[in-house]
């Protein structure tokens, strides 16, 4: 994607992209090739012992059935979590939108959750569903629901892809209502003229002038849900019960801090990079098009 | 002037009813913690927790703040994790939206060899997660003498993709219009920059700076990698070592308690924020 | 505009501010000229605040040495902040490392210096028999060193609630002994419905893995229970481990077993009373007796009568402090490090962390000091825990055990055994799983370390 109109200068772009550039390359790119880098030897916890093996790691990796477990369920986790935090979120923003008064005092109300610190997050999940203390649990079993996410899996993963979306759908809303008032009234205005009712007003104006900030939404909704998503698992349900809940960043997390596996969770993490880069690509491939810039 | 149908009563219950759905849903693991940092342990405790605001609620916060402020031998005082949270957080908000800011701005308005390459690089960052690259991550710091300091604290965090994608979708939808007028005007790019595109950006950058806010307040992993000396213990930091580990005992009333408290700046940041989310902004410059 | 400018002002205004802080924070450190003495620890709350204080107290007492006490995180955190530090060439000086992590912590050789040798060279007397025998045979070598210090050390117990008891018309004063006895105490609970469950537990692996076959004295893998290195294999798949496991899948239908998930989260459903009985650590007390609403009993670990010899002792759990080896360590720091250990280890310093924390003495003789001073007698069921550790009879395989991977491998047995309670398997398949799945990991371990 490029404008039509752009300036001349030479060397002024150059500048403007040094700072994060210069950041990126020394904090970033040169630890993460470091990473990468482990993905093909095999090491003791301190770096004592370091074996150069090839792609032995990614062969184990790649012919563990429990890999492509964990990857089906991370696809249908990051599909849940993705459109569970963008539809509410849009709707909440068009609301917003709407209103004439006390908007500010909603968009903050709306925005808390997001400022709360995820670990934090998933503590307070816990004290609304864990099944000994919590007051959820607690009105579910009243029901005569019977949840119980220690040991039912579908309820553990339910739980964590509602504690994910929770803190998402803020975020999302956010955008969503920077996006929505950067459009012109005066679009909105001439169309209501015109005898355009909202949902064709939507259709028609407010959702293609919206697609940029949906697209961004969704690219990093995605990236969000693989990846962001660990500190809420974590403090939930720990991937469990069994391995319900491990979803592939989840097991890089377990292969490399909990066991020491060094190699097979960069291995893993090359694989998980890949996916991601090769989803994102296809988002802008495909998606950008779609995309309305002016 | 403002006759366009959503202003109409029905349209105005409407959008209340929906935003107070979202409220109730949102606002009540919130709520929850809020009751909790009222009650007293064994009321905790005892399941099912009450649903209505306890008694200690003074008590609670009480010990918090004003014991809090003599910190102990684990934590430094309150007022001063919370400092550090303040500084963090702007320092990482302002470095994170200025870096980003430059770069979507040449990324879009210039042509040059190498252009989409610096882009995916930029972006490529969002692709690795942060738990993979700790360790290097710790060692390139040690590597330049930055541990337990407030630039390796920050620095490692400054770059930013979320903000370099976000501002290059906004500057992508600018019209052709506004670019050839300021040619015209005889401005160059900085000056078109400064005087057309920054003004035009406000609620994006108000946006981002609640987002990147957050972000530089709720670090938890990083800091604790990195710092030694407690006295840089941010309060995110602080509620953790709140926690206890194993078997140990938790005051979770004051744990809630200190988490609520801990809200009030971001939640004020996104108050004030509120004034740049204003309507029709692009109307009145053009 | 304007708000841009101004919150960049302010931002650099806020960043000097930091600066003067901090450095004045930093001042009186910068004062003397101080040997410093890093330990990282993972004790939060009022655990991590003593021994925080710890640290404090004995920079007080001499002028050579300053020891800086600082939290790393969580267990897992703080061993990844401890191997990167390693690898940057800059670990710290002691680190407090869990049981689990023993194993990888020992084989890697060349990463620590056993703690027998650390107090050797700085000519500061150490007696290792002065540790309670389960500790020395968990972090010791055979010929009698210690690698590690014990220093907060747990087992596990049977608490009990008294009140539920008498309502299921079971004698308050008579805990089960007796696994047959646990479950017809569990069913008799349920039957009367004096609670919605009979028992549940906490640390899964922990407890019906490791303390369950050290109480009868079965061996958990072969070289040693993993001593004689890291060639070793699992050896768990046998009919008492399967009788076990199967029983808890059979006491679920109704609720005479509850599962309560993998960490201490079970100790919530003991607490707010819905489970008449729990299997936990001894270092759990303090928050039954804070937030419980009942009366409370303490009782060791029931075993199964048909096994010979048995009950033998509970092994340990909690954590041990590591000593670092580094390059650039001089004699100074090395001799600072052993007079920390001991200053940690004297029976002033045991005595109160184990009154305040629900940590076991780790030494006889800061046991006996309690015993004199009257703790045990003025707090009935305090002596249970360490009762169990030393007064019962010490086996071959009550000596602890050293894997390398074994947090990984206790996350393996959780998913395994989670799967038979949900009804996925049986108790034998998930054994037979978790002795496959776990010798992988001991075999990738042993490829790692050598």
């Amino acid at each position: 994607m490029q404008r039509k109109v752009i300036f001349p200068n030479r060397w002024l772009p150059y500048a403007l992209l040094a700072p994060q550039l210069v950041v990126t390359l020394i904090f970033f790119i040169w630890p993460s090739l470091q990473a990468l880098l482990m993905a093909f030897q095999e090491q003791d916890p301190f770096g004592l012992s370091v074996r150069f093996v090839w792609f032995d790691n990614f062969v184990m990796v790649l012919t563990d059935p429990e890999y492509y477990n964990t990857l089906v369920r991370t696809l249908v986790f990051s599909t849940a979590v993705t459109l569970l935090a963008m539809v509410p979120a849009l709707l909440l923003a068009l609301a917003a939108d709407a209103l004439l008064r006390a908007r500010s005092a909603y968009t903050t109300a709306l925005m808390i959750p997001y400022a709360i610190a995820p670990a934090i997050a998933g503590v307070l999940w816990l004290f609304m569903f864990n099944p000994a203390i919590g007051v959820v649990a607690y009105t579910l079993q009243v029901l005569g629901l019977d949840w119980n996410p220690t040991l039912d899996g579908n309820d553990a993963m339910l739980l964590v892809i509602m504690a994910s979306a929770w803190k998402q759908v803020a975020y999302n809303f956010l955008f969503f209502l920077a996006g929505l008032q950067s459009i012109p009234r005066s679009l909105l205005e001439a169309a209501a003229i015109d005898g355009a009712g909202p949902w064709r007003r939507f259709r028609t104006i407010v959702f293609p002038l919206l697609s940029p900030t949906t697209f961004f939404l969704l690219v990093v909704g995605l990236v969000y849900a693989f990846f962001d998503t660990f500190g809420v698992i974590h403090a939930v349900t720990a991937g469990g019960p069994a391995t319900d809940t491990t979803t592939l960043v989840y097991k890089v997390y377990t292969d490399g801090m909990i066991a020491l596996d060094l190699g097979g969770s960069a291995a893993q993490s090359v694989l998980l990079m890949l996916m991601v880069i090769g989803l994102t690509t296809l988002q802008f491939r495909f998606l950008e098009r779609r995309v309305h810039y002016s | 002037m403002n006759n366009s149908p959503s202003h109409s009563l029905p349209g105005q219950a409407l959008a209340h009813a929906v935003i107070w759905i979202g409220i109730a849903i949102t606002a009540l693991p919130l709520y929850i913690a809020f009751v909790a940092s009222t009650l007293s342990n064994p009321d905790i405790a005892q399941a099912p927790m009450p649903l209505w605001p306890g008694d200690q609620g003074w008590e609670n916060y009480r010990t918090v703040i004003i014991e809090g402020m003599q910190g102990g031998h684990l934590s430094p005082p309150v007022w001063l994790m919370l400092f550090n949270s303040l500084i963090m957080a702007l320092v990482i908000a302002v470095g994170k939206i200025s870096v980003s800011i430059i770069s979507a701005y040449a990324v879009v308005f210039f042509r040059f060899p190498g252009r989409m390459f610096c882009f995916w690089l930029i972006f490529i960052t969002l692709m690795l997660p942060v738990e993979v690259r700790i360790l290097p991550t710790y060692e390139v710091v040690t590597d330049l003498g930055l541990l337990n300091t407030f630039a390796g604290l920050t620095l490692p965090l400054i770059a930013s993709a979320t903000a370099t994608l976000l501002l290059r979708q906004f500057f992508l939808t600018l019209p052709d219009e506004l670019v050839e007028a300021a040619k015209m005007d005889g401005a160059g790019p900085l000056r078109f920059f400064w005087d057309v595109v920054l003004p035009l950006t406000r609620t994006q950058l108000a946006a981002l700076f609640v987002i990147m806010f957050v972000y530089g307040w709720n670090q938890y992993l990083w800091p604790l990698l990195i710092v030694t000396d407690q006295n840089l213990d941010t309060i995110v930091v602080g509620i953790a070592k709140l926690i206890g580990t194993g078997d140990a005992t938790t005051d979770w009333n004051l744990v809630m308690a200190t988490t609520l408290l801990a809200l009030l700046p971001p939640a004020l940041v996104v108050l004030l924020m509120q004034k740049w989310f204003v309507k029709g902004l692009v109307d009145s410059e053009k | 505009m304007a708000l841009k400018k101004t919150l960049l002002a302010y931002t650099l205004a806020f960043a000097a501010a930091t600066s003067a802080v901090v450095a004045h924070a930093q001042a009186p450190a910068a004062a003397q000229p101080r040997t410093e003495i890093q330990m990282w620890m993972g004790l939060t709350g009022v655990n991590g605040e003593l021994l925080s204080r710890f640290g404090e107290d004995f920079n007080r007492s001499q002028n050579e040495y300053r020891v800086v006490v600082s939290f790393r995180g969580q267990y897992p955190e703080q061993r990844a902040a401890a191997m990167a530090a390693f690898r940057a060439g800059n670990p710290p000086h002691i680190m407090q490392m869990f049981d689990a992590g023993s194993g990888d912590m020992i084989q890697s050789r060349g990463a620590i210096i056993p703690v027998s040798q650390v107090f050797q060279r700085a000519g500061i007397a150490f007696n290792p028999a002065d540790f309670i025998a389960p500790a020395r045979g968990y972090y010791g070598l055979p010929n009698g060193e210690l690698l590690s210090m014990p220093f907060n050390v747990s087992t596990a117990v049977l608490f009990y609630n008294r009140d539920a008891f008498t309502r299921a018309g079971l004698d308050p004063n008579r805990p089960p002994r007796t696994w047959p006895e646990m479950i017809a105490a569990a069913k008799q609970i349920r039957e009367r419905n004096a609670a919605e469950c009979g028992f549940t537990t906490t640390w899964l692996a922990w407890i019906m893995l490791e303390q369950f076959n050290a109480r009868h004295n079965q061996q958990i893998g072969t070289l040693d229970n993993g001593r004689g290195g890291a060639a070793s294999e699992l050896t768990v798949n046998n009919a008492l481990n399967q009788r076990m496991v199967q029983t808890l899948i059979d006491l679920q239908p109704t609720r005479a077993f509850s599962y309560g998930g993998r960490s201490n989260d079970a100790a919530a459903k003991f607490i707010s009373g819905q489970c008449a009985m729990l299997l936990q650590s001894s270092g759990g007390l303090a928050a039954i007796q804070r937030d419980g609403r009942f009366a409370l009993g303490t009782a060791q670990l029931p075993h199964w009568p048909d096994v010979q010899g048995a009950p033998f002792a509970t092994t340990i759990g909690g954590a041990s402090l590591w000593v670092f080896n580094a390059p650039n360590r001089t004699q100074q720091e090395m001799r600072g490090i052993a007079m920390f250990l001991d200053f940690l280890r004297s029976d002033r310093v045991m005595t109160e962390w184990a009154r305040t924390t629900g940590f076991l003495p780790a030494t006889y003789s800061s046991f006996r000091a309690m015993q004199q001073a009257g703790f045990f007698t003025q707090n009935p069921g305090r002596d249970v825990p360490i009762l169990s550790l030393i007064e019962a009879r010490q086996g071959q395989f009550t000596q602890g055990y050293r894997f390398g991977r074994w947090t990984e491998i206790r996350n393996i047995y959780y998913e395994e055994v989670e799967r038979a309670l949900q009804g996925r398997q049986t108790a034998a398949q998930a054994l037979r799983n978790f002795e496959r799945r776990g010798n992988a990991q001991l075999r990738a371990f042993e490829r790692s370390v050598n």
